[in-house]
């Protein structure tokens, strides 16, 4: 297969054949190429008697998924070409293919006898944990040598017994064709099991007891055992008639000699059951190796668990002061610094619009009447002709800081540069992002959409208490959502 | 297009005559087909290749008595058209 024949050895070979001229192959072909494309294209179809006809099938346009976008398409319906050989050359493979399975039959085990491969591993694997090594191999083996090994011994010993023997076979036999025909459909190789164990048990025990019952023991556990496992629930029922079979012909035989055939299947029984029992006393013992054990452990956990506790305890007081701590210091010093100003702080939580409106009303007095203490950053930045408007926000923010640590203002203006967003202002003005709601609220006649601010556009920053600062603060919590459910209302409209 | 045709065809652009036009196509057929039967693939200018295909046997489920049966294993001819070819009708 590996190999591939060029077009010039093709040529080569025909020249070889046919006697003809190179020339005349060469363009014959050529041609012949030609005409089918040329017939393909006009027909669609070039039937070339004793090779096969050329085709061109039309695939018909389908509906399909585009995997990265998730959007339906529709490919397009396309034509291609296709070769059907002659059904003559075709019979040629197909006994082609019979050499080739002569040649190489063990690269591929048919698909069933992999299957009968894989059902006599998994039988295997079954019996060793069973307790009885080697059924699945037994019943094939022990089949043909124990029969002819009865025979023999019944005809030594007894004919009676013969006769016997075969009024018993052939009740043994009705049963056996039963099982055979409910196990088939299921798996191949599991119906061997009950057949066997009905036929040489009952002939064996009455010419020699001792030596049957060993045979016997391992027999009927085998099916039974094995079978719960391989398959759930359909096998169980068909192989539980097979068993009480085993029993019907077993009856017959006790009248013609002895009971000890059956006194086995029940001592086998009996073995399966104390394999069963063993794990009701294991948990006892383990119930009594763990109960002086519990509490050693119990010490040490709840040691553990009681520094683990303490530790998190004690980080997490740590942290939650550290910050109460800083504010509680800040507060301080801006009340040792600006002792008039905290009577004007209740007024700076407006609610509404209305309240801003007043708020700012109120708030334009309080600059003018505070005037010195504006014109300071003014004459700290001299190049700046108008301090109010045009000032650009990089260096307001350090006046702002500065403000607020001298004398708390109500409001700062400031010019939006380009990109800026009100959340970055946020950001800048009181160090946190969440707090744009409050910008937005002091600026809501001129700013048409809060997420979009053109530049240049002058806006009002107002001053924030700490505890309006304090996002963890659940009043400045539920202001925020308030403001954020009254924007969106808003924006919406 | 029917062998026939095919023949006269190529006979009329060759100035080859008909019956050696069948001829050489007889042998052509019998070149590739013994070609292929020892397993090796055959190009065909301008066309694409013949090569075969070994077909595995697998197992088919009847689907209204739910048996199994196996299709046995087999070779196959399969023709594999050139890119530039298919392009050719894909397009159309």
């Amino acid at each position: 297969m590996g190999e591939k024949i060029t077009w010039i050895e093709l040529r080569r070979t025909i020249v070889a054949r046919s006697g003809a001229s190179q020339k005349e192959v060469s363009t014959f072909m050529d041609e012949l190429m030609q005409q089918i494309l040329s017939g393909l294209r006009t027909d669609k179809i070039v039937r070339i008697s004793g090779l096969g006809t050329f085709k061109l099938l039309s695939v018909a346009a389908r509906k399909s998924v585009n995997v990265a976008t998730g959007e339906a398409i529709v490919i397009p319906g396309y034509e291609k070409v296709s070769f059907a050989p002659e059904a003559g050359v075709k019979e040629l493979f197909l006994n082609l293919r019979e050499a080739s399975e002569e040649e190489a039959p063990k690269e591929s085990a048919t698909p069933l006898q992999k299957l009968g491969a894989q059902a006599n591993e998994i039988v295997g694997l079954l019996a060793d944990l069973g307790q009885t090594p080697n059924k699945a191999e037994e019943p094939e083996s022990v089949e043909e040598p124990e029969q002819p090994a009865e025979e023999e011994k019944t005809t030594e010993e007894n004919n009676m017994e013969e006769k016997k023997m075969e009024e018993e076979k052939p009740i043994a036999q009705e049963p056996v064709i039963a099982p055979v025909t409910f196990v088939d459909p299921v798996t191949p190789v599991e119906p061997v099991k009950p057949i066997e164990p009905v036929a040489p048990v009952a002939p064996v025990a009455p010419v020699t007891p001792v030596a049957p019952v060993a045979p016997v023991t391992p027999q009927p556990v085998a099916p039974v055992t094995p079978v719960t496992p391989v398959t759930s629930v359909t096998p169980v029922t068909p192989i539980v008639a097979p068993v009480t079979p085993i029993v019907a012909p077993v009856t017959p035989v006790e009248p013609v000699a002895p009971v000890t055939p059956v006194e086995p299947i029940i001592p086998n029984t009996a073995t399966t059951f104390p394999t069963y029992t063993p794990p009701t006393p294991e948990p006892e013992k383990k119930d009594d190796y763990w109960e002086p054990e519990k509490p050693k452990r119990h010490f040490l956990r709840d040691t553990l668990i009681t520094l683990l506790i303490l530790l998190l305890l004690l980080a997490g007081a740590f942290f939650f002061f550290r910050k109460q701590l800083t504010n509680w210091v800040n507060t301080i010093r801006e009340k040792t610094g600006t002792e008039q100003v905290e009577k004007q702080k209740p007024e700076v939580v407006p609610t509404d619009t209305t309240a801003v409106v007043q708020a700012a009303e109120e708030q334009k007095p309080a600059v003018e009447e505070q005037k010195p203490v504006v014109k300071e950053p003014k004459t700290v930045i001299e190049q700046q002709p108008v301090a109010e408007k045009p000032v650009p926000p990089e260096k307001p923010a350090p006046e702002k800081k500065k403000q607020q640590a001298a004398e708390k203002e109500m409001l700062t203006e400031i010019i939006v540069l380009n990109g800026e967003t009100l959340e970055q202002l946020a950001q800048r003005y009181y160090g946190n992002s969440d707090l744009w709601v409050f910008i937005y609220e002091a600026n809501m006649n001129s700013l048409d959409d809060p997420d979009n601010v053109s530049e240049g556009t002058i806006l009002q920053i107002p001053n924030l208490t700490d505890e309006q600062k304090n996002v963890n603060n659940p009043k400045t919590k539920e202001k925020i959502r308030e403001l954020q459910m009254i924007f969106s209302m808003y924006k919406e409209d | 297009m029917l062998t026939k045709d095919l023949i006269n065809n190529i006979a009329e652009a060759t100035s080859l005559t008909k019956r050696h036009v069948s001829d050489l196509l007889s042998v052509t057929n019998q070149v590739i087909i013994e070609s292929l039967m020892s397993d090796k693939a055959v190009s065909l200018h301008g066309l694409g290749t013949l090569e075969v295909k070994q077909k595995n046997e697998r197992v088919i489920v009847h689907p209204v008595t739910g048996a199994r049966n196996t299709v046995p294993a087999k070779k196959q001819i399969s023709f594999r058209p050139l890119a530039t070819l298919k392009e050719e009708f894909k397009k159309q």
